[in-house]
């Protein structure tokens, strides 16, 4: 293997590049056929999802249902944060790339947990002020010899792979007015697309596409269409303007249909008599064409939202038997409380069934075309009046966590959360837009309907039915990991990550990392050993809800520990660097 | 129960693990959920060290106490900046009835933010004045529900 000299790098806080040796080539680099090939490359995780279609599947075999029982930690690293992990970490190359909380990215020796370079953007003074739900951030992204991350002010960063050195950048929202991003950026085709965060501050959404090398625009497709545009007529008055549709979470892509998956987010402000029509495109499900990003076809899962049921948790893409035919679908768990099986050529909805018991703000999808029939009791008005208990929570459901699908069992794993809620809008003459302030005018109070919150459900697809639900007493915000030996991982927000009998649903290994787990996990495999890694730390929704310890750290697993000298194999000079002026040699005499 | 655990909100509350130094950092934070049940005690045996603050405020205390019209604002202000985190009784932020920070020490913290924490510096999107109403609000709310 090559071997890359690095340089320091000093820039204040703004980054911080650790100098050493790698082990890891520098010539590689991440192609387009790479990451289409990435469902035949099971020891590296390219992708934010795995793979295009989002399965989080893994074919590695080494742990089993037979040997899990037997992981043990292999290393772990701490993010130095206590603000919330959402990420999914990436594995390319020996290199693990994740982030914390802030956008700060570190690149990792994913054998050893050797610190290689970490860059932390800088942000400005009051950038808090339009981040709804913490400094949080979900990975990065992979292509040439560049890392992407998203900063929460809305900054593309292109990172040098080796050295964590800024490439370029690119502003594409401004925080001011409330865009900020908190997602990972997707690269399809060289492009790298953005979208994002602002539904309670009454953005108006949309994607971008950039030159993966170069940083040039390539597109730009609004979630909320113009006047005159198709679905224009689905607004009323100025309120297209201010109506939302983020688009804050990652996307699918199909190779063979050319087409890019993103998911939206609620209109704004949530009080939705004030935007009469269905409101194209919140909460919906939309298909772009993935060279022009032009919308091909869209399904809306709540036509004018009442209830902040953002609909951008981003579909699995599955091949699946449904009535005896097989169907391309697009699979989506949703905040409204139904998991959506959608055909994915066309849009055309095929069949949704509940996440979650007692969903009363609808009395019922419309079996054609999925179309819910709203509950009007149940959807707040702007006369202050409280609205309780609505079911779901406006958390759903399934939240934005991805899911995992197992395409031999056809079974899909889903976390949903079975709680409730009170909405009370704000008094009518006092809701008035103002660019950066927040454009919500309700009131919330999320509440739980007993000692349960949280379940982790199997789904068999075909079937229609849900095969086994593990309860857990808080809510689950962590993503799922599945894999062909019949495996599933998931955390909790006690902080246990989690080993599951996919088949039987029986809990085969826990254990506690020390902080709530709100993020994915992912497995690898180096030099013949299979590592599991999740990242914890207490943050995010949650801490609207729950104390508890904090502090981000990245766990990784493995069926046996490194040896002493496998596991102290350096340099480790940049894994802790002195501090400057810190320790001097001792005077000459 | 799959889980051998029976959890309930009180027990799994972290319960006064403030150590003195931390205490600027935890008081009245977006980032200080953790300690919100202590944090008035905490704050009251370890008010927030005085640093040199050379802002000339234009009120040093409370100027709208009892001036419903101001209240009123300082509601709808409360509603569309800070209830985002702190919500009606505090979530990610504390509960800012129970805040013992006075006058111009709470305005200090809305203006400059909290270091460490998640909680922002609004100078530039509000005025002091405005402070000062949202202040009146939760002063009002805290006296309401005493």
């Amino acid at each position: 293997m090559k071997t890359a000299t690095r340089k320091r790098m000093l820039a204040g806080i703004a980054a911080t590049m650790i100098h050493g040796l790698s082990p890891v080539s520098a010539a590689e680099v991440v192609t387009d056929e790479e990451l289409r090939g990435a469902p035949a490359n099971a020891a590296e995780w390219l992708i934010y999802g795995r793979t295009y279609d989002n399965q989080r599947f893994s074919t590695l075999t080494q742990i089993t249902p037979e040997n899990v029982a037997g992981l043990r930690p292999v290393w772990a690293f701490s993010l130095g944060n206590v603000d919330g992990v959402e990420a999914t970490p990436l594995v390319d190359n020996g290199v693990m790339y994740v982030s914390g909380p802030h956008a700060t990215v570190f690149a990792l020796d994913a054998r050893t947990g050797r610190r290689l370079w970490q860059y932390k953007p800088e942000e400005p003074e009051g950038l808090g002020t339009v981040l709804c739900c913490g400094p949080v951030n979900r990975g990065v992204a992979l292509w040439g010899d560049m890392v992407y991350v998203m900063t929460l002010d809305a900054r593309l960063v292109a990172l040098n792979r080796d050295t964590g050195a800024v490439v370029w950048e690119k502003t594409f929202g401004d925080w001011q007015q409330g865009y900020a991003a908190t997602g990972a950026p997707y690269v399809v085709k060289g492009k790298v697309i953005v979208g994002v965060a602002g539904g309670e501050y009454g953005i108006r959404g949309y994607l971008q596409a950039y030159d993966a090398k170069s940083g040039d625009l390539a597109w730009t497709t609004y979630t909320i269409p113009a006047p005159g545009e198709p679905g224009s007529e689905t607004w009323t008055g100025d309120a297209w303007k201010t109506g939302g549709a983020p688009t804050w979470q990652s996307g699918a892509y199909d190779p063979e249909l050319n087409l890019i998956y993103w998911g939206t987010g609620n209109p704004g402000p949530w009080v939705a008599e004030l935007r009469p029509g269905d409101n194209l495109y919140t909460c919906s499900l939309l298909a772009l064409d993935a060279d022009t990003g032009k919308i091909k076809w869209h399904y809306q899962y709540t036509p004018n939202d009442g209830w902040d049921y953002d609909g951008n948790n981003a579909p699995i893409l599955a091949d699946v038997t449904i009535d005896g035919k097989p169907v391309k679908a697009a699979l989506q768990s949703n905040r409204n409380g139904f998991f959506y099986v959608l055909d994915r050529t066309n849009g055309k909805f095929l069949f949704a069934v509940p996440t979650v018991e007692g969903i009363n703000w609808t009395t019922g999808l419309d079996p054609a075309t999925g179309r819910p029939t709203v509950n009007e009791a149940m959807k707040p008005k702007a006369d202050q009046k409280t609205v309780t208990p609505i079911v779901p929570g406006l958390e759903g459901g399934t939240n934005w966590f991805p899911m995992a699908y197992n395409p031999d069992l056809g079974y899909a794993f889903v976390p949903v959360n079975q709680w409730a809620m009170s909405l009370t809008s704000h008094k009518k003459e006092d809701i008035a837009y103002k660019p950066g302030q927040v454009f919500m005018a309700m009131d919330y109070k999320m509440h739980t309907q007993g000692d349960t919150v949280g379940h982790l459900k199997a789904f068999d697809v075909a079937n229609r039915k849900w095969v086994w639900d593990i309860p857990s007493p808080l809510p689950l915000f962590a993503g799922v990991l599945a894999t062909k030996t019949g495996l599933v991982f998931t955390g909790d927000q006690l902080g246990f990550v989690s080993a599951t009998d996919a088949k039987s649903g029986k809990v085969l290994w826990r254990f506690q990392t020390g902080s709530a787990i709100n993020a994915s996990p992912i497995t690898y495999e180096i030099d013949g050993r299979q590592y599991v890694a999740i990242p914890s730390g207490l943050g995010g929704d949650p801490s609207f809800y729950y104390q508890g310890p904090k502090g981000g750290t990245v766990w990784v697993f493995g069926l046996e520990p490194l040896s002493a000298e496998e596991a102290y194999s350096g340099p480790w000079s940049g894994h802790v660097v002195p501090v400057e002026g810190g320790l001097t040699p001792v005077p000459a005499q | 129960m799959m889980h051998p655990l029976r959890y309930t909100a009180r027990s799994a509350r972290d319960r006064a693990a403030v150590p003195g130094c931390a205490v600027l950092v935890v008081a009245l934070s977006a980032g200080a959920a953790l300690v919100a049940p202590n944090d008035a005690r905490a704050q009251a045996h370890n008010p927030p060290k005085a640093q040199a603050d050379t802002y000339d405020y234009q009120w040093t205390q409370n100027p709208f106490a009892g001036d419903e019209e101001k209240i009123a604002d300082g509601q709808r202000l409360y509603k569309n900046t800070c209830y985002i985190c702190h919500l009606e009784n505090g979530g990610r932020g504390p509960n800012l009835k129970k805040s013992r920070l006075a006058d111009t020490a709470f305005i200090r913290v809305v203006r400059e933010g909290r270091k460490g924490t998640q909680m922002p510096a609004w100078r530039g999107k509000l005025t002091e004045e405005e402070m000062w109403k949202i202040y009146a609000y939760i002063r009002a709310q805290a006296e309401g529900a005493e």
